[in-house]
């Protein structure tokens, strides 16, 4: 399901069947790394959107965590375990978090959700065709995962 | 502190929220027309074109994947789409079937679980379709997967849109 008015109608009307929060972590950075920033913003927003269509019914796609790349990730940890635990007092049992910032990795353990660290692809100057291709690949190591994570 | 420091007097706070929910009024009124405006235009751009998806010598009686993209134009963007669909022969006859499952719209996919041989699978919610798209009683799944409308010509398939087959 998308973040829109219309699929929100549908997730509240079949709640018990979309029990999944795809949500991804997004640094930002207005310096240095904003290149970086924008690439993995891409690759993770395509791939995200790609999951979605596999999985809508029973996957929700949440608008991105934001934060800036140059504060150390443990400061976000707070912020991130609230969302989740929001999440889950709304009725999300699995709460997977997507991003291409390693940072997280450091933190995983703390987390109270599923982590998937995808390093990104740079799309920059791709042919739309070779980054379907891309997105394809990446998809195959993601579904078992997701039907692992669904069969705990 | 005092009142004169601020910014807003109470008068201008008054005044805003007003405009503001006045605002939201106008809105209201405007976005039913709006819609009514715009709803046959949407319609007649849903006319349904055929697109060339596969080479009937390439099909078998097993349901194999094609995938095909063509442009759609939303209310922003105009973006490439690709749809996929599940093609397979049946003496003369071509099966074209829609690989959205029609319990909540994951994708389906065929002779994909190693305990439902030849069927169609969501990993979803685990409902099932037998090969012509009919759905197994007992899954999710409350209506056969939609068939695509299919048309030979010169040796190539086309499709249009997917429709409920009930
Ligand atoms: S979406 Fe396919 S079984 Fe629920």
């Amino acid at each position: 399901m998308k973040w829109t008015a219309d699929d929100m109608t549908v997730f509240l009307r079949e709640k018990q069947y979309i029990d999944t929060l795809l949500l991804p972590l997004q640094p930002v950075s207005f310096t240095n790394e904003m290149k970086q920033s924008a690439s993995m913003q891409e690759f993770v927003e395509a791939l995200t959107r790609e999951m979605e269509k596999q999985f809508k019914g029973r996957v929700m796609l949440s608008p991105a965590f934001p934060y800036l790349k140059q504060e150390p990730v443990e400061e976000q940890l707070p912020k991130i375990q609230k969302w989740i635990q929001e999440a889950k007092e709304g009725g999300f049992s699995h709460i997977i978090l997507i991003t291409s910032d390693a940072g997280w990795k450091q933190v995983e353990k703390s987390i109270d959700g599923m982590l998937v660290w995808m390093p990104f692809v740079p799309f920059e100057n791709l042919e739309n065709s070779y980054k379907k291709q891309i997105i394809s690949e990446q998809m195959k190591q993601l579904l078992p995962l997701l039907t692992m994570k669904w069969n705990e | 502190m005092s009142e004169k420091k601020h910014n807003v007097s109470r008068r201008q706070f008054l005044t805003y929220t007003l405009t503001g929910v006045g605002g939201f009024m106008a809105a209201g009124v405007i976005l039913p027309m709006a819609r009514f405006a715009v709803d046959p235009v949407l319609k007649a751009g849903a006319e349904s074109d055929m697109y060339a998806v596969a080479e009937v010598a390439d099909l078998t009686e097993e349901p194999q994947r094609f995938d095909f993209s063509y442009e759609q134009v939303d209310a922003w963007y105009q973006s490439e789409v690709t749809e996929t669909a599940w093609i397979y022969r049946e003496g003369d006859n071509i099966v074209a079937l829609s690989p959205t499952c029609t319990h909540l719209g994951c994708t389906v996919n065929w002779d994909a679980n190693e305990d439902y041989p030849d069927q169609f699978f969501c990993p979803c919610h685990f409902g099932r379709f037998e090969k012509d798209g009919t759905n197994i009683a007992g899954t999710p799944p409350t209506e056969p997967l939609h068939k695509y409308v299919t048309e030979v010509r010169d040796g190539t398939v086309y499709l249009g849109t997917a429709e409920p087959q009930i």
